[in-house]
């Protein structure tokens, strides 16, 4: 009987310590802060009222307008957290939504040099590329951005749909 | 003898009649074609300088040079950077210290706080309006941003526009900011008219009751109160530059006063004096216009300024260097005071400004640090680049904006370091006239941040990141390795370090040696190129080939033609340290091509987009390679040739990197990257003597030094699908999937790291021996 339930004790202890261990070891997010120093930027920051008014962020709305605003917004919302450059990678999307492709690319160049190693916007700048007809450059930026992806399989799986989008649009010009 | 008498009187009438009619000077035609002729010729003068007063006006109105601004400075929470260092980019950027903040282009600080109002900028993505909020620090981090409106709402991300760090100006070394009618306070206009030309609106072009009044107005004051000349006379004397001041000299200016009343109106030349009267040396700089003064002596904005800094400014006019603020602070109030004193006669100011105003002290704006051409060496750069598009006088007079992406706080670190380093290095080898060069980029989108020219940051003559050719030597090593492993070799592949003889057309054949003078017999290639062999590299180059190195050198990024003489393979080649960062560049950004971009814009004198030098990249190498390179280039720093600079970064810090050391120590390199910043350090001397260093014990000290002030971040490098790890005599290394050979342990990419696995083995064993006791 005590040999039992030192045993239990034993397991139990074994389990609790495995749990934590594994919740450690769960798939990395990668960060890729500010390019000139390094940065303790807030991760999946949930936005107080203050915060949502100033960042644009509307209350959650049905029907119509919400598929207004998901036309509006043609980038992925980013499921690794929101970096500082966050902001501007959402106006890329509705940039982007508004046919301004330019413009998009103007704040993803600012965003990428507040965070140069996030793939996510070296997507989105593929995905600019690819709206302003730039095929091949779409094709670099999702190529780099797979680069940067490591275990990111949305991003990757973002970029392949890109890609093959991409490449189908060079065949047909060629023919 | 009447006869002869009334004979002779005749002859006497006759010969004065006859005199009457044989004097045609004073014959009414010939005046009349005298006048005419000399009105001709007046005519023609004046037409003359009709058109030379013409030429300058509009040739001055229109020449704007382009003026280049630094990186605008993103602020975010979260962000490590210093108080000390915000102060310092505000001070660049011309704001003004205060200790209340209530106009655009001011700035407060209390301790680790900092109230700071932006100034309206035209980006590339159009106007960004000023904005005004608090900065607060935690120790080396920035905490909060919030507005100063309302309910001091949090701000994730604001930035500050750009500092202005130099012009490109005509070759009178002119600077002004140019102003329209409109951007002139009615003050300082009114003002300016009450001391210099009352009769500005009434006069047509000269007014000799001006020189009267002004005369009597002096005798009165016992003293120069009033200036004679109108503004139009003063303009005039501006256009032309001249300190003669013969009397033809003040009948011309005269002239072309009046000339040009009737061209233009009194607003464009009210607008034209505003902006050309000369207000100063600043250096070899000449202060133009109330605009540039205005940002000079007080760092405000025009239409900013204070009553008492518009009299300071308006009473320069009559001598700005016996009036200056800065040197001659007595004669300045004085002079201030004279102008205060008409503002009120004539009704400008009313008695409280008065008195404000005249008790107000001088402020010494101190030894400002002028943006223009701080940074010559990279002002340098950006012309080259510009002028591969635009002609020269494009970029001294049409008032283009140059947007570029120079970081100062980066900039002011390489021009420390690389001066006091070298002074350092001078003092520990005895040697003396050093040189160098530096480029800091960043290690992903290839922005230029930072460059340096040589040991004297504001030396602006030779220019040794961009023109010094040197041979790079063992800097050329990464490209040949890259060639191999993209051809079936991998980071354990041996190589034999042996004696090699290469027969060559011309002379004895080519017997290099190593550094040490010794062979290493059969070693792993990663270790090769951690040591820096130079048998192994030859070859490894010979067996792949010359022409393949070539190659890989060349889509690396490295410019320049090479012939394929086996010395390629140990650094003949001489490219400028920026050429080598932009080969280095391709490494650091996993194996993609991105050109090195020291401009992101270049915006129209009236803020239109002339055009973006946008982001492209270009993959040039499987990444799998690149990934195995690079961790190489991480053993040259772990444990090979570059092992000294964990006294700058330590081991955590994950640096890779390639010393480089040219023939007899002449050449002193490092090429190398971290997690966020690219940088290459060359050193050398001009007169190309030997430095007694070579490129571990001369660049890649400078190199340490800069980039652990800049807060580095470590290099994680990212293994691409298609790696697989193994370990090799202790050592776990990378290798391509399938050249893998059965070895004791190996791991997917996929799959945790060996560290994690291994404790779960033990956890699981442990497990497994609680119920086996």
């Amino acid at each position: 009987m005590q040999t039992t339930l030192k045993k239990i004790t034993q397991l139990t202890v074994i389990v609790f310590f495995s749990s934590l261990i594994l919740s450690g070891c769960a798939p990395r997010r990668v960060y890729y802060p500010y390019p000139q120093t390094p940065t303790r930027y807030e991760r999946n920051r949930v936005p107080t009222q203050e915060q949502r008014k100033e960042e644009g962020i509307e209350r959650r709305k049905t029907g119509p307008s919400i598929r207004r605003e998901q036309e509006e917004q043609l980038l992925p919302t980013q499921p690794t957290g929101r970096g500082p450059a966050y902001t501007l990678y959402r106006d890329a999307g509705r940039a982007m939504g508004k046919g301004k492709y330019d413009r998009a690319e103007m704040l993803l160049n600012r965003a990428l040099r507040i965070e140069p190693r996030n793939g996510w916007y070296w997507h989105a700048m593929g995905r600019a590329k690819f709206a302003g007809g730039a095929y091949e450059q779409a094709i670099q930026f999702c190529l780099k951005s797979n680069n940067l992806a490591g275990n990111d399989q949305e991003l990757k799986r973002s970029n392949q749909a890109l890609l093959q989008r991409a490449y189908g649009k060079i065949r047909s010009h060629k023919r | 003898m009447k006869k002869r008498k009334t004979t002779r009187k005749k002859r006497k009438t006759r010969k004065k009649n006859n005199q009457k009619r044989r004097i045609p000077f004073f014959n009414l035609g010939m005046v009349a074609l005298a006048l005419i002729l000399a009105g001709l010729i007046l005519a023609s003068y004046i037409t003359y300088l009709d058109t030379e007063i013409r030429n300058r006006f509009n040739g001055k109105r229109w020449s704007l040079p382009a003026v280049v601004y630094a990186r605008p400075l993103e602020l975010f929470p979260g962000l490590t950077f210093t108080p000390g260092m915000l102060e310092r980019e505000l001070q660049l950027a011309g704001y003004r210290k205060e200790n209340r903040v209530t106009a655009s282009g001011g700035y407060s600080r209390h301790g680790a706080t900092f109230d700071i109002f932006t100034r309206d900028f035209h980006y590339s993505s159009g106007l960004e309006k000023s904005k005004h909020f608090i900065v607060s620090f935690s120790g080396d981090t920035i905490r909060e941003l919030n507005a100063t409106a309302g309910s001091h709402a949090p701000i994730s991300l604001v930035r500050i526009d750009p500092a202005r760090i130099g012009s490109f100006h005509p070759q009178d070394n002119e600077d002004r900011i140019v102003l329209t009618r409109t951007d002139l306070p009615s003050l300082l206009v009114k003002t300016l008219i009450s001391v210099e030309d009352r009769r500005f609106y009434s006069h047509i072009g000269i007014s000799p009751i001006g020189i009267l009044r002004a005369l009597y107005a002096d005798v009165k004051a016992g003293s120069t109160v009033q200036g004679g000349s109108t503004l139009t006379q003063q303009l005039v004397k501006n256009l032309f530059l001249t300190r003669a001041r013969t009397l033809r000299r003040k009948i011309n200016e005269a002239v072309m006063a009046i000339l040009l009343e009737r061209h233009y109106s009194k607003n464009e030349i009210l607008t034209a004096y505003a902006n050309e009267i000369f207000l100063g040396q600043d250096g070899n700089r000449a202060i133009h216009g109330f605009g540039l003064a205005s940002q000079f002596y007080f760092r405000r904005n025009i239409k900013d300024l204070t009553p008492d800094q518009i009299a300071i400014l308006v009473g320069m006019v009559k001598g700005p260097s016996y009036y200056d603020p800065r040197r001659h602070p007595k004669n300045c109030l004085r002079r201030r005071k004279v102008v205060l004193d008409v503002m009120l006669a004539d009704g400008l100011i009313n008695k409280s400004t008065y008195t404000q105003a005249v008790s107000t002290p001088l402020i010494q704006s101190g030894a400002v640090q002028s943006g223009f051409n701080r940074f010559p060496a990279f002002l340098d750069l950006v012309r080259r680049r510009l002028q591969q598009h635009y002609k020269e006088e494009d970029l001294t007079s049409n008032g283009l904006k140059i947007l570029t992406t120079l970081d100062p706080q980066v900039q002011w670190q390489v021009e420390k370091q690389l001066d006091d380093g070298i002074a350092t290095l001078e003092r520990i080898h005895h040697r003396s006239h050093i040189e160098g060069a530096v480029v800091v980029t960043n290690r992903e989108n290839a922005d230029i941040l930072a460059l340096a020219g040589g040991r004297e940051a504001l030396n602006s003559g030779f220019n040794r990141a961009l023109d010094a050719k040197r041979s790079m030597g063992s800097l050329i090593k990464p490209a040949i390795y890259l060639a191999a492993l993209t051809h079936g070799y991998t980071l354990t592949s041996p190589l034999e370090d042996t004696a090699v003889s290469v027969p060559v057309k011309s002379g004895h054949p080519w017997r290099p040696q190593n550094f040490d003078r010794r062979e290493h017999g059969s070693v792993p290639l990663y270790l090769a190129l951690a040591h820096s062999y130079n048998l192994a590299t030859v070859h490894l180059g010979l067996a792949i080939g010359l022409k393949t190195a070539i190659q890989a050198a060349r889509d690396l990024g490295l410019p320049g033609t090479f012939k394929a003489y086996p010395s390629f393979l140990l650094g003949a080649a001489s490219p400028s340290p920026l050429d080598v960062a932009q080969m280095y560049q391709t490494l650091a950004t996993g194996g993609f091509y991105v050109p090195e971009r020291a401009i992101d814009s270049v915006l129209s004198a009236d803020n239109k987009v002339i055009k973006r030098y946008g982001l492209s990249v270009q993959q040039r190498f499987p990444p799998e390679a690149v990934y195995l390179l690079n961790c190489a280039l991480q053993h040259v720093v772990r444990e090979g040739t570059a092992r000294a600079l964990s006294s700058y970064l330590p081991a955590p810090y994950q640096v890779a990197g390639k010393t480089g050391t040219s023939d007899d120590l002449r050449d002193s390199w490092f090429a190398g990257f971290t997690g966020d910043k690219l940088a290459v350090v060359w050193l050398g001397r001009d007169d190309n003597k030997p430095t007694r260093m070579t490129g571990a014990t001369g660049a890649m000290v400078i190199w340490g030094r800069i980039m652990r002030e800049l807060h580095p971040q470590s290099l994680d490098l990212i293994p691409p699908p298609g790696i697989e790890w193994a370990y090799q005599d202790g050592e776990r290394l990378p290798y391509f999937t399938g050249d893998l050979s059965t070895k004791q342990s190996s791991e997917s990419q996929h799959s945790d790291s060996p560290e994690i696995q291994k404790s779960f083995h033990d956890l699981f064993q442990s497990v497994r021996n609680l119920f086996h006791r």
